[in-house]
């Protein structure tokens, strides 16, 4: 979050411009990301958040909160207005799981995939501990607003029981790629 | 209750006049160095009447006078006697056959296994044994019969016979009436201890290792009889008696009336898997192949196997209050068929009766899962109630056509197709299942016409089962996976159509690899009825195992 308000800051700036406003601002938009709502405190859940880059670029991250044990988990992340990139999990999610899968769907490439399981169930669960699951690189395709979701989270225990599993994804505002 | 035999000699014999065994009294002396057996039979008709040949020599008379029984000179000898009834004779005439000397017990129709035991610990005399024959079988076609057995054997052993409890005559033998017409009649009795359940279930124990087995089985009674009688009616008999036999007979458990043999080597370690499951199978046979039984035996393995494994599985799930007990049962049974049933080797159900290669696998296994499916066809209350009706039909009144007229009865709908295609064809489904946006499309490759449950559950686990779907399912945007048919209420291979989308959501993804981790150790048994909890939807490798290959091959 450091990082992402520190981006803002040089928003604010550029916007102070104004007339004399660098390449790539756009007047009257304001780029940065807003998180949705966040869930509610207290229970497992997926949380995104957005690291601002060059012109009509970001990184996103969908970090765990409460996971707890976990067998596996699933989730994907899309994105409105968007070409998604460089798909990854994170060490935290590979270390506490046998498998782990990070991919974007051919075709509008706007959906990546995420997540990872245990092989066994003989083995039990992990823990998941607070943090970033998994990151993808977004570059918009136009400026304005991409609305990024957290879909179709599922998360397992070894038993086949599910973990309801609450999500937050937000809103970027981006400049329009260079 | 294998009736190969009986098949056999009734094609080659015909009738010279209608004869029927009405009753049979019978008393057996076990207790001395011979066998020594009388029968007082009542039968109606004369003529000659060829029976499965009688362990010992014998002779017979009628009224008092002598009539002619004689070994088979021709392709039958030493399985078959032919019995000379006067032309007339009447039930009110007693047909005496005194049988008297020490059985040779080796089995005259299968080399290498024994036809009864006649050892001081032990003492059995089997149904429907050529060579063996202690009571009188009319092989002209199936003639059930009431009475009695009555029996003496040797101090201190247990004796069961019959089918009702045991009465002691006033000469201190033990007389086990025979009330509900049968074919199917032994005697055992053998130097054992006898468990006896709380409730209406005994076992006698063949050794220290076989007790807590034998207990077992006494303990799935209690669980399963109430589910049977609630289902099909009451049980006609006192009570259960697991029988163990230590001779090397040809089955590892024979479901009489009420008496269930059981080979001793069911109780070994490595038979541990068989307790439940066959305990439940063999008693389910007290209802089909003893309160009812098929009239044409190509039918019978059908209608009295399938029916049979069909109830234990319905019984111990519905014992155990645990729905995944009954689907694992019908899982392994689908799942034995669809790996081990070679295509071109496979035949339809009901032409299994001749096909002695095909015949398990077709009739206990396919068998028993098509009896599945017609249940989810027609609802599992219509489907118990029709069973309970062919129940109340009685011996020999059991056929196809008597379970189409009252499953249709009972349901309302026309089962003729669907019988048909299930038993008068090969094969199993073949479900692909195709994604597009948000729709499923669940097609059958195989020319079966088919309607599949499929449960869709949510990423919080609540799910929904829709049923009867034969084409397109529409998925709500927070379904996140879909079983097709998790119930196994079909032979029947799922395929996606992308490979590894186990999910059907029209991709690979994590949840994927999940499934399938989920499932790792499922694997192809090497031995019939070992559950192997496999499903070949999650062996994308399809080397019989469920691992971590699996999960690999599933990975972009």
């Amino acid at each position: 979050m450091r990082t992402l308000v520190a981006r803002l800051f040089l928003v604010s700036a550029c916007a102070a411009l104004g007339a004399t406003a660098p390449v790539g601002c756009v007047p009257g938009v304001q780029p940065g990301f807003v998180p949705a709502p966040a869930p509610p405190t207290g229970g497992p859940a997926l949380v995104t958040t957005a690291t601002l880059g060059d012109a009509g670029h970001a990184d996103v991250t969908i970090a765990a909160r409460e996971l707890g044990a976990v067998f596996g988990v699933s989730f994907h992340l899309t994105a409105s207005n968007a070409t998604l990139d460089d798909a990854a999990t994170s060490g935290t999610l590979a270390l506490a799981l046998n498998r782990v899968l990070a991919r974007v769907d051919d075709g509008a490439r706007n959906d990546a995939a995420f997540g990872g399981t245990r092989l066994d169930p003989a083995d039990g669960d992990v823990a998941i501990d607070d943090g970033a699951l998994a990151s993808v690189h977004l570059t918009a395709n136009e400026a304005g607003a991409i609305e990024l979701h957290i879909e179709r989270a599922v998360v397992r225990k070894a038993d086949g029981s599910f973990v309801p599993v609450a999500v937050a994804g937000g809103t970027l505002t981006l400049e329009a790629a260079p | 209750m294998n009736r190969t035999i009986l098949l056999t000699l009734s094609l080659a014999c015909t009738p010279a006049a209608a004869l029927d065994i009405l009753s049979q009294d019978i008393t057996v002396d076990l207790s001395g160095d011979s066998l020594l057996v009388t029968i007082d039979a009542h039968v109606d008709g004369g003529g000659e009447l060829p029976i499965y040949a009688l362990a010992a020599p014998a002779t017979a008379t009628l009224d008092g006078a002598p009539i002619a029984l004689e070994d088979d000179s021709g392709e039958y000898a030493g399985l078959v006697q032919w019995l000379s009834l006067p032309e007339g004779t009447t039930s009110g005439q007693t047909v005496r056959i005194v049988v008297d000397g020490r059985p040779s017990c080796a089995s005259a129709s299968r080399p290498g296994f024994d036809a009864c035991t006649f050892r001081d610990d032990e003492r059995a005399l089997l149904p429907l044994e050529p060579g063996a024959g202690w009571y009188l079988t009319n092989l002209y076609g199936a003639d059930p019969f009431t009475g009695s057995v009555t029996v003496r054997a040797i101090e201190g052993h247990h004796v069961v016979a019959g089918q009702a409890r045991a009465v002691v005559t006033a000469d201190g033998a033990l007389r086990f009436d025979v009330t509900v017409p049968t074919e199917y009649l032994t005697v055992v009795s053998r130097d054992v201890d006898v468990i006896v359940s709380n409730g209406r279930a005994s076992a006698g124990v063949p050794s220290e290792e076989g007790r807590a087995p034998m207990q077992r089985m006494v303990d799935t009674t209690a669980a399963v009889l109430p589910e049977y009688e609630r289902m099909f009616g009451p049980l006609p008999v006192d009570d259960v008696r697991f029988v163990p036999l230590s001779g090397r007979f040809p089955f590892g458990g024979m479901g009489l009336l009420g008496t269930i043999l059981i080979g001793d080597f069911i109780t070994f370690p490595e038979f541990d898997y068989m307790i439940e499951q066959g305990a439940a199978h063999e008693l389910a046979h007290s209802w089909w192949g003893g309160m009812t039984s098929a009239v044409d035996p190509d039918e019978g393995g059908f209608l009295q196997e399938a029916f049979a494994e069909w109830s234990a599985w319905r019984a111990l799930g519905a014992a155990a209050h645990d729905d995944d007990v009954r689907d694992a049962g019908v899982r392994m049974n689908a799942v034995w068929y669809i790996t081990q049933m070679a295509p071109d080797d496979d035949v339809a159900i009901l032409e299994a009766a001749d096909d002695a290669e095909a015949y398990v696998l077709v009739t206990y296994h396919k068998g028993s899962v098509v009896l599945r499916t017609l249940e989810e066809i027609v609802g599992v209350d219509a489907f118990e109630a029709a069973l309970a009706a062919l129940v109340a039909r009685g011996p020999l009144e059991l056929s196809v056509a008597a379970l189409e007229e009252e499953l249709e009865a009972a349901s309302g709908l026309e089962l003729g197709a669907a019988l048909a295609q299930w038993l008068e064809r090969p094969g199993h489904a073949e479900l692909r299942v195709a994604v597009e946006g948000r729709v499923l499309h669940i097609e059958e490759h195989a020319g079966f016409d088919v309607s599949v449950p499929v449960r869709i559950t949510k990423s919080d686990g609540t799910s929904r089962t829709q049923a009867h779907l034969a084409d397109a399912v529409s998925l709500e945007d927070d379904d996140v996976l879909v079983e097709i048919d998790p119930r196994w209420t079909l032979v029947r291979t799922v395929e996606p159509a992308v490979a590894g989308d186990v999910s059907f959501d029209g991709r690979v993804d994590a949840l994927d690899l999940i499934e399938i981790a989920l499932r790792n150790g499922g694997e192809v048994p090497t031995t019939r009825r070992v559950d192997g909890s496999y499903d070949p939807l999650y062996d994308l490798n399809d080397d019989g195992r469920i691992d971590a290959d699996d999960v690999d091959a599933a990975l972009p």
